[in-house]
């Protein structure tokens, strides 16, 4: 085989359908004015219960509803399907994690339908905030907030025009804007401590042999409080909820376990060092 | 720059942004995800791009931060170098498709770009973050294992 001959396509095939089809729907739906936005499932299927529906309903601040309410713009217009299926009072039990206080504030199985790659899987959404125990130290992000756009972690660096700044420099995109982490910390007195809930922490301890593939993930601040919150959409196959049901208790509830990770922020280092908290909460199922 | 401009520059580099994808992320629902996050990222972030004739390779080097983050969350970084198995998709050429995908990402990552993606060495040393040099051996050996495994002029 002659390299000329290879292409694209020969190599990895034609462009699947489902890239084309999510690809078209991002940019038809971007706004006029760039601004940092989250994308996400759950987007494409409330707005459809939202024309479905059409109800106003109030939103609840804190919790899944003023998630809704807030990270999607329906300016207290959440669709009363939607809202009726939050649980907001979620039972749970933590293992403290020492930096960060950590809860449950919201569930909701939204249904099926809301997975292109897999129509019949029922979608649970849930909602976690993080708080720091000592704020007076440290100002919280997600861990994904630093380096968006690659400049940590390289072993080999480079001096390139394409880019603002050194190779081996993290930038923090937050508070509304990017760059070297202590130009955008709001106060660079402070040490910056990362979060994170890992998706695979968050059901490795989980022994009901379920599968639980990840629709979306979201991690962003709540810019009114400083507190960190991260939302997953979890979609079970069929199989998956009959086993969750065969695992219910008498009152319909599944336990679910979560592991939180938070540790102050080392630029470059790469065994970054910080302190696990474990919380178990009940789950109603639909 | 705006909207429509954004928004047609971005759809015409659509092959580009699966290919690129493809080259981390095994399944097209991942890739589906990593190029819907990669534009709103860089959507958002339009303010910071310097200079607007970059956008493209801008775009790309987002897009290849966003598929080390998502193997970074789903903790397939192991499985995915050992990906020889991973089944071609339809239309591609398999033995094609099983040869690139045995290579380390080290390498498949530069032998995408350069060779069917046709961006320029110091491009995709800007987009990888490596010394040109260090882009110019990694293709040498690509193309050194693609030859040895599939025979035929690489050079």
């Amino acid at each position: 085989m002659k390299r000329q001959q290879i292409s694209r396509e020969r190599v990895y095939g034609p462009i699947p359908e489902a890239v084309s089809r999510r690809l078209a729907y991002t940019l038809e739906h971007l706004e006029e004015e760039p601004q940092m936005k989250k994308r996400s499932i759950p987007v494409l299927v409330a707005v459809a219960l939202l024309v479905l529906a059409g109800l106003a309903y109030a939103a609840v601040t804190g919790g899944l509803q003023w998630y809704y309410e807030t990270r999607f713009d329906y300016g207290g217009n959440l669709p009363r399907d939607v809202a009726q299926r939050i649980q907001s009072d979620i039972p749970q039990q933590t293992r403290e994690n020492p930096l960060v206080n950590v809860a449950v504030v919201g569930a909701a199985w939204l249904g099926q339908g809301l997975d292109a790659n897999s129509p019949d899987s029922e979608v649970l959404d849930i909602l976690i905030r993080a708080w720091m125990k000592d704020p007076d130290r440290y100002e919280m992000v997600p861990d994904g907030a630093i380096d968006t756009d690659g400049a940590r972690g390289e072993e080999e660096r480079l001096e390139h025009p394409l880019y603002a700044h050194r190779a081996d420099e993290a930038w923090l995109w937050a508070n509304g804007t990017h760059g070297p982490v202590d130009q955008v910390m709001k106060d660079s007195a402070k040490e910056l401590l990362l979060f994170r809930v890992n998706i695979d922490d968050l059901w490795a301890e989980w022994a009901y042999g379920v599968p639980l593939p990840m629709s979306s993930y979201d991690a962003f601040i709540d810019e009114e409080t400083g507190e960190v919150m991260v939302n997953f959409s979890l979609g079970f196959s069929q199989e998956a909820m009959t086993a969750l049901r065969e695992h219910a208790d008498s009152e319909g509830y599944v336990t679910l376990v979560y592991r939180s990770w938070a540790g102050p922020f080392v630029d470059l280092d790469p065994n970054p060092r910080g302190e696990t908290g474990l919380t178990t909460f009940r789950v109603k199922l639909p | 720059m705006n909207k429509e401009e954004f928004s047609t520059r971005i759809q015409a580099m659509e092959g580009t942004l699966y290919g690129v994808a493809r080259t981390y992320l095994p399944g097209p629902a991942d890739c589906a995800d990593a190029v819907q996050e990669a534009v709103l990222r860089a959507y958002g972030s339009l303010g910071s791009l310097r200079r607007e004739e970059c956008l493209e390779t801008w775009v790309v080097r987002i897009l290849i931060n966003q598929c080390k983050s998502l193997l970074r969350k789903q903790k397939r970084t192991v499985l995915l170098a050992q990906v020889p198995d991973c089944a071609a998709p339809s239309g591609a050429d398999p033995a094609l498709h099983e040869a690139v995908y045995s290579l380390d990402l080290r390498y498949r990552a530069p032998f995408t770009l350069y060779h069917l993606e046709g961006y320029s060495v110091a491009e995709i040393a800007g987009m990888l973050r490596l010394p040109q040099g260090t882009v110019t051996s990694r293709l040498q050996r690509a193309r050194l294992a693609l030859r040895h495994m599939l025979g035929g002029d690489w050079e």
